[in-house]
């Protein structure tokens, strides 16, 4: 044992091999003094070390004896040493989008057996996220999503996925109309300490106001977004963009439909079609900003641009087929209409209303 | 070419085809109509608008649902091309005039398609406007390509060049065709076309020959050979189209030719049908072969179905070829069912046409339940896919097992059987292909378990395909590999049957030790399963089969205790029984029969629940008990309430025809024995025998069962002869007291010929068991049963159907009580009828030689005389019953009946004896001494010691009586003792037929005699030849359930060369020791 550890040491390739010799010979990992946990940047490759403190604000990791510091909101992932391969799988389902799959992995592990706490935590954050990301697409219970992330609140307070959790929670609250709520969470967000969650407070509290119909309240945190310069992480470019189709969206109800306009065009020249999500903004902001025209036919082809190309964003595909079951009705195609409203219900059944 | 989606801006190209994929072609329109205020669309696509609208409207025009929404689509399609076209300089004016060409193409075809005879100038118009269309193209193409010619352009200096030149190139062969293909369809709308249209029909083959003779090596050139032969046979040009169309199939084989290669196809076999005689055969060999070739995202395809009819009408016409084999015209009439069924899954103009060809074939195909293949597709892209896929072919498998199973086995479905089987087959291999490719693609990442499913259901699917060695090492490495799981167990079970079905097709030696393997594994990786335990039932069931019963027994005792352990034991007791049955008498034999029974009451032992298996099982009992001298057992077991199958017969369902009567019979061997060798109340168990006796006649059916009646009662009344025999005086006498009674009972109750046959059967046999040795004539006990006998047979003389064995026994009865004269008239009467019957004849011979005996000496003499030369003429001046002199002459040459004519032989100086001391004539007497030893010269052995020993008995009174020294018969020089051959396996090789093992024995009961002159067995080696007559088949006992021959070798001869073996013998087989 302390020959292969020592292999480890001057060997990292050759750890994950020793790890699995370990784990084969069903020898007792914790005991060990070493120990060995990956951390994924957003940004950055692996890094491999000894978890030294956690905290909301982030993690302390010792590497080769030195500790570096990791901001929450800048991690992708952890793989923590003791991790069972069932939550290494719903780890991955859940950051790939899988929820369903992720939900049905995480629960066969066995929390009894989880050798560390962070474990625990970690598994019970991904059950949440999973949960909950459900919940917001329309295929689950949104009270009960809402419940289990407060249940990791109160019990990981100190975790470094506090704000991802306080940005679910925001989400959760708007999505049954709890605005204020909402509001409050998502305040709690520009305590992060990365740039992006900062910006995201921002953001979803300008897209809480819109909701509310508070839309000069909605620009003026949106602008507040779209104005920032010299913003370089994937992550701020795209809330830049949203806010720009949230501010084209706001200005179009705000009566200032030529602005909006000249927004959604601008965004358009510059259209990624790869980013789904803020594709599908621009184009249902470009469909508000249509019917405050009055222009019902434009309006379609606007949302029919979502629902037929960017469909992948739960959220905006919802408002999509809503307003197209309105519009289609409206420009003569009662067929159509309800061929909106039967895939809204089949598809967001909880969502749908 | 035009804008892509990676690029920023508006994306209108990908947007346009999605709405035109969710059929809202209105919105398309719309969009386009407002595509410049979009940002950022791509100049080219804005320029080329009324170009998107016209293909947006083509794309209309096939979901159009309505005549008129289709005409408006059609319209406005031609009127947004003719717009475009209005720009000669836009680079996709080709493609747009193209288009247009189509366009009026189909545009021809579709109101073809829906005339009723008054349009079709209008669809000849569209078709020549669309050659015209093509012409134009040709044209502008052939300057714009002779404006690029001498031009060099270097395809890596100036790639967008070289692209245009290629594309141009393309376009013009393109048109070309085209332009031909408008002209004959132009043609074709003429009733007449080569009388009508002949100038246009040769500006298409004028066409065609170009582009085939100069382009042949493009895809075009070589497709317009198809198109140059069909215009030919339109010209009436059969040899040159004949040559087009076989052209064409000679072409390379590239997926682009496919369709044409089809369209020649079916126009040849439609050439060789149209032949006189039609060369049907040609033309299914053509289709069938192409037919068989067909892919996947073929087969909705216009060409594919007309290929699929014309070779269902060459196959019709095969089927109604009286010439044909039967055999091939069934098969005919189900090949072209499937094809026109598979034409029938896809829409389009053949329908009308496959749907009249169903009719004319008696098949409503409205209800015809043909079942829909999933497509094999690609290449899965993963594992998951493959798995899926692979489910869905399992199920679709399953559906169709169903409805084989729905069919039943009527012949009258043996078409749709065909039909589905291959389908079956089709799904299964599709099955196994898609998961061996799937199983190629798991990784690290793979859920195991599905790993593991995919692997069984690949098993599953290859033992249903019969591809047992496949199926067994799959299924065996999924349980190594997936041990403790569900997964596992099912793959090692399957890996298991598998290696026991190839056991039934291949050699046992070399599949014995896998099996034992896996089963062990099976049964110890997965203790507590029940199905593990069938891994062990199938080891015991192999050792059983091989009576390796050692083996057996160990694995049946390690068995816990259950139904299946009891169910072996019964097994194992039943194999025994027939082990026993066929083995040498013996202690091994004995004590096989004893372990038997005692295996037989273990499986019965708290078993309730009887199956009719359970039923020959508890048979089998009874008759061991029987067998080790407990009747009282056996009769216990068959009337027993929760197993006996006297008990159960009428709730449970027999195991086999004959089993009702074996039972009965057994019972009723069981009763009497119980009856003859106890000292019980005899009385009641003859009244239980009487019962049963009458549920055995009950239980026989039809003239073969009478005759097993027969059969069964007559072995029934030796029996009672044999315990008879070897009971003391005192028992025998209380027992022939009760029998009689009992047999009289029987006998004044029942009319039924096959009972009083067998009451008088063993009346006989009970009288002839009481006569003293050496007595001639039966008196007292005995007489009284045999005059009882001959009166039972009595009764009988008057019923029809009576076999003839009855009169035979009747003239014996009458002897044995001294009364020769009736004796000799019923024997008479019955050799007048059957002249060969040699007992009878021997009989009356007998009968004549005892009257003699009784005769005062004038009288004796001529009976002596009638006894040796025979008497009672017939009609034809010849004795009816011949004497013991033409017996043996009769039976002499004959190897099967040498005892015949020893017996005839020892007669003939038996009578001379007795006529010469009657007669008082030393010379008759003299002559009887030399009836013996003449014949012991020819036959030293005189058919036996026993034989041979009457013979030198006889000689020796003989020679007293003539005052000789009795010397008797010579010593003979040298015989080998029997006892010397062991029992040992040999093989019959007879001349022709396959060999046979044998057991050669020396003290079966039962067991064949075979005597030979030429018999060179050397004794007690065990080893040689040995010459052997063929032993008469009813004096064959053949082993139960065992193919091979038991026979007694006696006696053995003094070993001869072969050559002075008598020719005269019979052609013998040969015996080899194996």
């Amino acid at each position: 044992m302390t020959a292969l550890l020592s292999i480890h040491s001057t060997h990292r390739s050759l750890g994950i091999t020793i790890v699995l010799v370990m784990a084969v010979l069903g020898l007792d990992i914790r005991s060990s003094s070493a120990q060995t946990d990956r951390l994924f940047p957003k940004d950055g490759e692996m890094v491999l070390g000894k978890i030294k403190n956690i905290s909301k604000g982030g993690v302390i990791l010792t590497v080769a004896g030195k500790d570096q510091t990791f901001a929450a909101g800048t991690i992708e992932k952890i793989l923590f040493q003791g991790d069972p391969a069932e939550l290494t799988n719903g780890r991955e389902s859940a950051l790939d989008g899988q929820y369903e799959q992720a939900i049905g992995t995480l629960r066969t592990v066995d929390v009894g057996k989880l050798p560390r706490d962070v474990i625990k935590a970690d598994l019970q954050y991904y059950l949440t996220l999973a949960q909950a990301e459900q919940a917001l697409a329309g295929r689950g219970d949104l009270s009960a999503a809402a419940n289990a992330a407060l249940g990791f609140v109160r019990a990981q307070a100190d975790s470094w996925r506090f704000y991802d959790i306080a940005k679910l929670l925001g989400d959760l609250a708007a999505a049954t109309g709890n605005y204020d709520q909402a509001l409050k969470y998502y305040a709690a967000l520009a305590r992060a300490p990365s740039g992006e969650m900062k910006l995201r407070s921002v953001y979803e509290s300008a897209i809480v106001k819109f909701a509310q119909g508070d839309f000069e309240a909605a620009k003026t945190a949106f602008e507040k977004v779209a104005g920032v310069k010299n913003v370089t992480s994937p992550e701020a470019v795209r809330l830049r963009n949203l806010s720009k189709a949230g501010l084209a969206a706001a200005s179009a109800q705000d009566g200032d439909v030529d602005a909006a306009k000249r927004l959604i065009d601008e965004m358009i020249e510059t259209l990624d079609p790869a980013d789904t999500e803020v594709a599908a903004r621009i184009y249902n902001a470009q469909g508000a900003t249509m019917e405050a025209q009055g222009d019902d036919e434009g309006a379609v082809l606007a949302y029919l641009h979502t629902h037929l190309m960017f469909s992948s964003d739960a959220q905006s595909h919802v408002r999509a087929l809503k307003r197209l079951a309105e519009l289609w009705a409206k420009v003569g195609k009662p067929d159509r209409a309800a061929q909106a409203r039967g895939e809204l219900q089949q598809r967001y059944p909880g969502l749908s209303g | 070419m035009l804008a892509t989606t990676a690029a920023a801006g508006e994306p209108a190209q990908d947007f346009l085809k999605q709405l035109r994929a969710a059929g809202l072609h209105d919105q398309a329109i719309a969009y386009l109509d407002r595509l410049d205020t979009y940002p950022g669309v791509d100049p080219d696509m804005l320029s080329a608008v009324a170009l998107e609208k016209a293909q947006t409207h083509i794309d209309a025009i096939v979901t159009a649902r309505t005549v008129v929404q289709r005409d408006a689509a059609f319209d406005a399609a031609m009127s947004e091309l003719k717009v475009f076209l209005k720009n000669p300089n836009h680079p996709r004016q080709p493609e747009a005039q193209a288009q247009l060409g189509k366009l009026q193409m189909v545009r021809g075809a579709q109101i073809l398609a829906g005339d009723d005879g008054t349009k079709v100038t209008e669809a000849r118009q569209s078709f020549m406007e669309a050659a015209e269309t093509f012409d134009a193209i040709i044209e502008s193409l052939r300057s714009k390509l002779a404006e690029m010619q001498g031009v060099r352009i270097d395809p890596t200096q100036d790639p967008e060049k070289a692209a245009r030149r290629d594309q141009y190139r393309f376009e013009f062969l393109q048109a070309q065709a085209n332009a031909g293909e408008a002209r004959l369809a132009a043609a074709e709308t003429h009733a007449n076309p080569s009388k009508d249209a002949k100038q246009v029909l040769e500006e298409a083959l004028s066409r065609f020959t170009d582009l085939s003779e100069k382009y042949e090596k493009y895809i075009q050139g070589a497709s317009a050979y198809f198109s140059r032969g069909q215009v030919e046979q339109l010209l009436g040009q059969t040899d040159q189209a004949l040559e087009s169309y076989t052209r064409m199939l000679e072409q390379p084989d590239a997926d682009e030719l496919r369709v044409a290669k089809m369209g020649a196809t079916a126009a040849l076999m439609g050439m060789a049908m149209d032949r006189s005689p039609p060369n049907v055969d040609e033309a299914i060999r053509l289709g069938e072969e192409f037919v068989n070739t067909i892919r996947p995202n073929e087969k909705a395809l216009p060409a594919v179905q007309t290929l699929r009819l014309t070779t269902a009408r060459a196959l019709l016409m095969r089927s109604e070829d009286k010439k044909t084999k039967a055999s091939l015209r069934k098969r005919a009439i189900a090949d072209a069912r499937k094809l026109l069924l598979d034409a029938k899954r896809h829409a389009g103009d053949h329908m009308d046409e496959t749907e009249s060809m169903l009719a004319s074939m008696g098949i409503d195909s409205s209800v015809e339940t043909a079942v829909e293949l999933p497509e094999p597709g690609d290449d899965p892209a993963s594992f998951d896919e493959a798995l899926a896929a692979a489910r869905g072919y399992w199920s679709a498998g399953d559906s169709i097992q169903k409805q084989l199973n729905a069919l039943g086995q009527t012949d009258d479905n043996d078409d749709q059987r065909q039909v589905l089987l291959t389908s079956l087959t089709k799904t299964r291999e599709s099955g196994i292909a898609m998961l061996r490719r799937g199983l190629a693609m798991v990784d690290s990442k793979t859920d195991s378990r599905e790993v593991q499913e995919a692997r069984q259901l690949l098993t599953f699917l290859l033992f249903s395909e019969d591809r047992l060695r496949e199926s067994h090492v799959v299924g065996h490495f999924l349980a190594r590999s997936a041990p403790g799981t569900d997964a596992g167990l099912r793959g090692g079970l399957l890996a298991l049957s598998a290696l026991q079905r190839l056991i039934g097709e291949e050699a046992l030696e070399r599949y014995v030790p896998e099996i034992e393997s896996l089963g062990d594994f099976l049964a110890a990786t997965w203790p507590k399963d029940p199905k593990a335990a069938m891994a062990k039932g199938i080891l015991i069931r192999l050792a059983l089969s091989q009576d390796q019963f050692d083996k057996a027994s160990q694995m049946i005792a390690a068995l816990p205790d259950g139904a299946e352990k009891k169910s072996f034991l019964r097994i194992q007791g039943q194999l025994k029984y027939q082990q026993s049955k066929n083995e040498e008498d013996g202690p091994a034999a004995t004590t096989m029969m004893r372990q038997a029974v005692a295996e037989l009451q273990s499986g019965f032992r708290g078993l309730t629940l009887i199956e009719p298996a359970d039923l020959q099982a508890a048979l089998t009992l009874a008759k061991a008990q029987m067998a080790v001298d407990d009747p009282k057992a056996a009769v216990t077991t068959l009337e027993d309430p929760k197993i006996g199958p006297i008990k159960l017969i009428s709730k449970v369902a027999a195991p086999s025809d004959g089993f009702a009567s074996e039972l009965h019979r057994t019972h009723l061997q069981a009763l009497v024995g119980q009856i003859t060798t106890s000292s019980g109340d005899t009385d009641a168990l003859l009244d239980r025998a009487g019962d049963a006796m009458e549920q055995l006649r009950q239980s026989v059916q039809g003239e073969e069962g009478q005759k097993r009646l027969i059969s069964i009662f007559l072995s029934l009344a030796s029996d009672i002869r044999k315990q008879l025999d070897n009971a003391n005086p005192q028992r025998r006498d209380q027992l022939i007291a009760a029998f009689r009674i009992f047999l009289s009972r029987i006998s004044e109750t029942t009319r039924d010929p096959a009972t009083l046959q067998w009451v008088g059967q063993t009346l006989m046999e009970m009288g002839q068991s009481v006569m003293l040795p050496g007595e001639v004539k039966a008196t007292g006990q005995a007489g009284e049963l045999l005059t009882m006998a001959g009166e039972t047979f009595e009764k009988l003389k008057d019923e029809s159907d009576v076999p003839q064995t009855v009169s035979f026994l009747r003239g014996k009865a009458l002897r044995l009580v001294g009364d020769y004269s009736q004796a000799i008239d019923q024997l008479e009467s019955l050799l007048k009828v059957k002249p060969t019957m040699l007992d009878a004849q021997s009989e009356a011979a007998l009968a004549y030689e005892q009257w003699a005996g009784t005769l005062r000496p004038a009288l004796a003499v001529r009976a002596y005389k009638a006894a040796m030369s025979g008497g009672r003429p017939g009609a034809d001046g010849k004795n009816t019953v011949w004497g013991w002199g033409k017996i043996s002459q009769v039976t002499m040459r004959q190897p099967k009946f040498l005892d015949n004519f020893f017996d005839a032989r020892y007669h003939i100086a038996l009578c001379r004896y007795q006529q010469g001391k009657a007669a008082s004539d030393r010379k008759i007497t003299e002559q009887a001494a030399k009836d013996i030893t003449s014949v012991a010269n020819l036959y030293p052995e005189l058919g036996g010691p026993e034989r041979r020993s009457q013979f030198d008995r006889l000689l020796r009174k003989i020679q007293t009586e003539l005052g000789q020294t009795p010397e008797g018969l010579p010593p003979l020089a040298r015989v080998r003792s029997p006892t010397n051959v062991d029992p040992m396996r040999h093989r019959l090789e007879p001349r022709s037929g396959h060999w046979e093992r044998i057991d050669v024995a020396r003290k079966t009961p039962g067991a064949v005699q075979v005597k030979s002159r030429s018999l060179t067995l050397h004794a007690g080696v065990g080893v040689g030849t040995c010459q052997f007559t063929l032993p008469r088949e009813d004096r064959v006992k053949r082993g139960e359930g065992r193919e091979h021959f038991v026979m007694l070798f006696s006696p053995l001869k003094s070993p001869r060369p072969a050559s002075s073996q008598a020719p005269s013998r019979p052609s013998p087989g040969r015996v080899h020791p194996v």
